[in-house]
């Protein structure tokens, strides 16, 4: 006995579906594009700023400058330090004010040429 | 059973759901960024907010300098008209020590600039040769990401004989004791 008189669809029912469907998924499709894009922006930040305040902390737990991984540059009157860590290249600079004692220290986070996150603090080391 | 335009409400249900599904996901990607973006901002805003600690720390050294200098001055004067022996020149050195800094710390350590600086203390006083200062830095970011950060500055008394020869500068006197983000 047939229960079921389904007679599947015709040829013009497909191509206007699919059309529709295609118009749809364009846009559809650029958002889960986007979305990814966006995700691993958001993953770098996050990645980045672990990094940067990985190095804050171990300067801030100096007692004084390390001079064996920190370089004094004469130019800028600064210690300079460049590591590659992870997939980011990172560059930390340590700038005395003066002779008061206080340092910046400035970490610039970098991957391929371009800065994906900065850290900007302060130390005091004698 | 007539099955005629039903492809067009197959079609509509799997709009809908690709457009649910993808409203939630771009969603959920935003949400995650701005997570990432506020905790970024978050760290950011605690360094500078600790900054201002620091150049406290880095005033009260030039504070204590300066005090040594005007009670060492102190002492000299007093001697001219009266000659003190050891003892009371080092009492008269620390009585001025204390005056100078009790009366100028208030405007030489806090701040009104973003970090903000205040010192916490209702009454500001040496007890057993040392002062202790409630300190508290405020920093507020572009976005109104708010950061405060406490610590404790231990101011100490030089000592007149050690001072009088030129021995022990700012740094030898001021500390920082307990330090953290919370008030206790």
């Amino acid at each position: 006995m047939k229960r079921f008189n389904f007679r599947g669809y015709t040829l013009l029912e497909i191509v206007v579906s699919l059309g529709v469907l295609g118009i749809v998924i364009v846009p559809l499709m650029n958002m889960f594009v986007f979305c990814h894009k966006v995700l691993s922006r958001s993953h770098d930040e996050y990645e980045s700023i672990q990094l940067a305040q990985l190095y804050m902390e171990e300067i801030k737990a100096m007692a004084k400058i390390d001079e064996e991984n920190y370089s004094y540059l004469s130019e800028g009157n600064m210690y300079e330090r460049v590591v590659d860590n992870l997939n980011y290249q990172v560059r930390i600079c340590i700038i005395p004010e003066g002779e008061s004692g206080l340092h910046w220290v400035e970490i610039n986070v970098h991957r391929k040429e371009e800065v994906v996150n900065d850290l900007l603090g302060s130390v005091i080391l004698d | 059973m007539n099955s005629r335009g039903s492809i067009l409400v197959l079609l509509a249900t799997v709009m809908a759901l690709l457009s649910i599904l993808g409203a939630t996901l771009l969603n959920v990607v935003l949400l995650n960024y701005r997570i990432n973006k506020l905790n970024t901002e978050s760290k950011k805003a605690f360094y500078l907010s600790e900054n201002g600690l620091n150049e406290s720390y880095i005033a009260a050294r030039k504070l204590i300098n300066e005090a040594i200098a005007y009670s060492l001055e102190k002492v000299e004067e007093e001697m001219l008209l009266h000659p003190l022996n050891e003892e009371e020149a080092k009492n008269f050195f620390s009585l001025n020590y204390k005056q100078y800094i009790t009366v100028n710390v208030r405007n030489e350590i806090s701040t009104t600039t973003n970090p903000a600086v205040e010192i916490r203390n209702d009454i500001i006083e040496f007890e057993d040769e040392e002062l202790s200062l409630l300190l508290r830095s405020t920093y507020v970011s572009e976005n109104n990401v708010v950061k405060v950060t406490w610590a404790e500055l231990l101011i100490g008394v030089p000592d007149y004989i050690l001072v009088k020869d030129g021995a022990g500068t700012g740094g030898d006197y001021v500390e920082f004791g307990k330090w953290g983000s919370r008030e206790d």
